[in-house]
């Protein structure tokens, strides 16, 4: 039985297709029109599921979608009759798309797909619930999901077991850490659903000065991790942004106008809304295991990205085992609907696999030998075919020498991490690459840090931890015995000053405070860039390279070789490998007409 | 954590126990739809740009289509919707008071077009919504709800004094306790 999940018409739509309760296929919608959190109805991503597996809709059983649209209009309603006649703007931009598109989900489905079957609602916080379950080694779980805002719950503590999760606990809108964090992303000038792990990158920079702040005059915590808004300093009820004039006042100043400076400010906040968001975290987590009992933490919902504070409950939370789904955001949904519809409502039994059940977030579109040929051929593009072992041995020298590699080979990943399918990978040793990959490759802020990708097995001789972190989602420190000290010169350094000071004997993936967001590679969910990597190794020492998602600010990560190509010609990168195809930039034809390509992508 | 700030350490707690909710859109949805219907009106007709009414068939369409669509959502979560049409000053067989009369002034005055004033566009749009839903199995016609009460009923033309507002909460109650149908 095939069973359909889809998530749209908020950020990042998505398709997820499930056979007899085993994922399939899944993609994000943005990976195919090209529009970076695309919210539209996800046809290329349901046609792409689809065609994996040769179906036609009329073999489809059932169809899930990812929250209940009249739930959600409910809250909307309500929220706005509460704080009448505030909030006329916000109604008159909010209410049409809703009246005309949003509400009708069922119909839209079946009218744009031609599918007259069932259609099924999830509940928004029972999708993240199930997508962080389901699909993970456990066969008992704690569950907590957080984010900005779905129907109502904003976080919900869960209690799973087999094929059932139950939610035990929730916090409702407008309580929301996500929309907290997201209200801190706006003031510090960067995009409300996007630049949130900008925020996350650059709290290194700060300090935590603001802390006593936010606890005192905008967070209402609790000692169980539960907490309340103070709603005087937020504008997400009645008006059209995140903060208010109050907000403004409590520090200072206007939010950063995009693109303006960064000054030590925006740093110190930063700093201290990530500290504030582990506190809190840490606390339901707490909370969550003594009223669970369980051993395993599973975790998902936009705030489940937080790698840095997941890694931080890894580290010193109550719980042995952790797991949190890739793709925690919204798209995800789509595989929590499918599934909590295919072992929750159809009853259907579940068997947790070793690992997980996702492969490695490898569910999206892959290209033959043959098609990447015949694309070559068509552009005239210069290129050398090479056998596996030719090409890895080949790369692994490139990457010695200290070139930037393009790396687009099998299934796509699903989720907003690159995982060396459609990655940018460089020799993590080398301390001017952070600043070639963000400037010259990226386009994007010089202060943004970069992940290493690690054989699992030798995860422990660079990172003081020792846990699989295939999806990259969790954040450890570089071990002690590779940091290098500062001088009392650098001490006095403060915030962005820090950034050229080489930190580790692998600086390129060494973040200020010496954290890394650690991406453990396994031979057993993709062989070939293990073998890229631990051929690397053999030949420097040093089985760790920089992983970085192969596109540039403001573009979704690539999907076909066409995308992977013109990202390639337009940036500093200087080899592509197209599966078994190697490409030197010096050897490519000019991009004609190609000039004008940066305004193509709006900045994130 | 950094911050020197004691947060509570007693059990109170903010969580909610887990639960399904209930849809309220019958304490949400009237006022929300009249605002939908005025503004879509107005921007269907082109009204704020145009200076101009629309045909009285135009908003009376509207007001089927949104109508509809509220008794579609209504009847996926089980809930019975009724749309009713209010009655509104100098529509219907009430005899007029003198009140009522000169609460009328003003939109009978009031042209919008060189042949039309308000209130003409009222009795049509009135008359085009009640021909367009009479089949409709949700919508309550209450204009004539009126029609035998001699005291004031009416504070401006569309607007109920206290009287007015207890008839037709006595009407729209008896509807909704014994669960009638039109």
């Amino acid at each position: 039985m095939y069973i359909l999940g889809i998530s749209a018409f908020y950020h990042d739509s998505a398709a997820c297709l499930i056979r007899d309760g085993e994922i399939v296929a899944a993609a994000q919608e943005e990976r195919f029109t090209r529009e970076k959190h695309d919210f539209s109805f996800p046809h290329h991503a349901v046609t792409y599921c689809l065609n994996e597996e040769g179906l036609s809709l009329q073999e489809i059983s059932s169809i899930a979608y990812y929250e209940n649209p009249h739930l959600k209009f409910d809250r909307i309603l309500q929220t706005y009759l509460a704080v009448a006649p505030l909030g006329l703007a916000m109604v008159a931009r909010t209410l049409p798309p809703w009246i005309t598109k949003k509400l009708w989900v069922r119909q839209i489905i079946q009218s744009q797909l031609g599918y007259n079957g069932e259609v099924h609602y999830c509940d928004h916080h029972e999708s993240h619930a199930a997508s962080a379950f389901f699909p993970s080694p456990f066969q008992d779980a704690a569950i907590l999901t957080v984010d900005g805002v779905g129907e109502w719950d904003t976080t919900t503590l869960g209690h799973a077991y087999g094929n059932h999760c139950t939610i035990l606990k929730e916090i409702r809108f407008p309580h929301s850490l996500g929309l907290l964090y997201s209200a801190f992303t706006y003031y510090t000038g960067f995009k409300v659903n996007s630049g949130e792990y900008k925020v996350m990158g650059l709290a290194p920079y700060g300090e935590p000065h603001f802390v006593d702040i936010i606890l005192e005059k905008l967070v209402d915590l609790k000692e169980d991790g539960s907490f309340r808004l103070n709603m005087d300093y937020f504008g997400y009820l009645n008006g059209l942004t995140m903060t208010n004039e109050k907000f403004n006042g409590l520090f200072e100043g206007p939010p950063r106008n995009p693109e303006g400076p960064l000054t030590q400010k925006e740093m110190d906040l930063a700093r201290s809304i990530q500290e504030v968001t582990e506190e809190i975290m840490m606390r339901m987590s707490m909370h969550l295991h003594d009223i669970t009992g369980s051993r395993n933490l599973c975790l998902a919902g936009g705030v489940a990205l937080n790698c840095v504070a997941n890694g931080k409950i890894f580290k010193k939370g109550p719980f042995k085992e952790i797991w949190i789904q890739p793709a925690a955001g919204d798209a995800g949904g789509a595989v929590g609907a499918a599934l909590q519809y295919w072992h929750q409502v159809r009853n259907n039994p579940r068997t947790p696999k070793s690992g997980d059940a996702m492969k490695g977030a490898y569910l999206g579109p892959s290209y033959s030998n043959d098609q990447i040929e015949h694309f070559l051929k068509q552009k005239s593009a210069p290129a050398q075919k090479m056998t596996d072992e030719h090409l890895i041995d080949m790369v692994s020298d490139l990457l010695a020498d200290g070139n930037v590699i393009g790396l687009f080979q099998g299934r796509m990943e699903f989720g907003p991490r690159a995982l060396g399918n459609r990655s940018i990978i460089a020799d993590s040793r080398n301390r001017e690459m952070q600043k070639k990959l963000n400037l010259k490759i990226k386009f994007r802020e010089s202060f943004r840090p970069f992940a290493p990708s690690v054989i699992r097995e030798k995860m422990s001789d660079y990172f003081d931890i020792d846990y699989d972190s295939p999806y990259m989602l969790l954040v450890a420190n570089v071990k002690e015995s590779r940091r290098y000290k500062m001088t009392p010169e650098q001490e006095r350094l403060f915030g962005i000053e820090r950034l050229n000071i080489q930190r580790s004997d692998i600086p390129a993936v060494t973040h200020l405070d010496y954290s890394a967001r650690i991406q453990t590679v396994h031979a057993e969910t993709n062989p070939r860039y293990y073998g890229l990597i631990r051929r690397f190794g053999e030949k420097t020492g040093y089985p760790v390279l920089v992983n970085t998602s192969f596109n540039v600010r403001g573009e979704p990560i690539v999907c076909t070789p066409e995308d992977a190509y013109r990202c390639f010609m337009r940036t500093g990168m200087d080899f592509l490998v197209l599966e078994n195809f190697l490409l030197n930039k010096n050897e490519q034809p000019t991009l004609i007409g190609d000039t004008d390509w940066k305004n193509e992508f709006a900045l994130d | 954590m950094a911050s020197t700030k004691k947060t509570d350490r007693n059990n109170e707690t903010i969580f909610l126990p887990g639960e399904k909710k209930d849809i309220i859109y019958r304490l949400t949805y009237l006022p929300i739809q009249l605002y939908l219907q005025w503004n879509s009106d107005r921007l269907s007709s082109g009204v704020v740009k145009q200076k101009k009414m629309p045909e009285p068939d135009e908003p009376a369409k509207n007001f089927a289509i949104i109508t509809s669509h509220m008794n579609a959502i209504c009847s996926e979560n089980g809930i019975r919707y009724y749309a009713v049409l209010q009655p509104m000053n100098g529509i219907g067989n009430r005899t007029l008071t003198r009140s009522d009369n000169m609460l009328l002034k003003v939109v009978k005055n009031q042209k919008i077009t060189q042949d039309m004033s308000r209130f003409d566009f009222f009795i049509r749009y009135y008359d085009a919504v009640r021909r367009i839903m009479s089949k409709s199995p949700f919508f309550i016609d209450s204009t004539n709800c009126f029609d035998n009460e001699t005291v004031q009923v009416f504070s401006d033309t569309v607007h109920f004094s206290d009287k007015g507002q207890r008839i037709i909460a006595e009407a729209l109650s008896d509807i909704i306790l014994n669960g009638e149908d039109k």
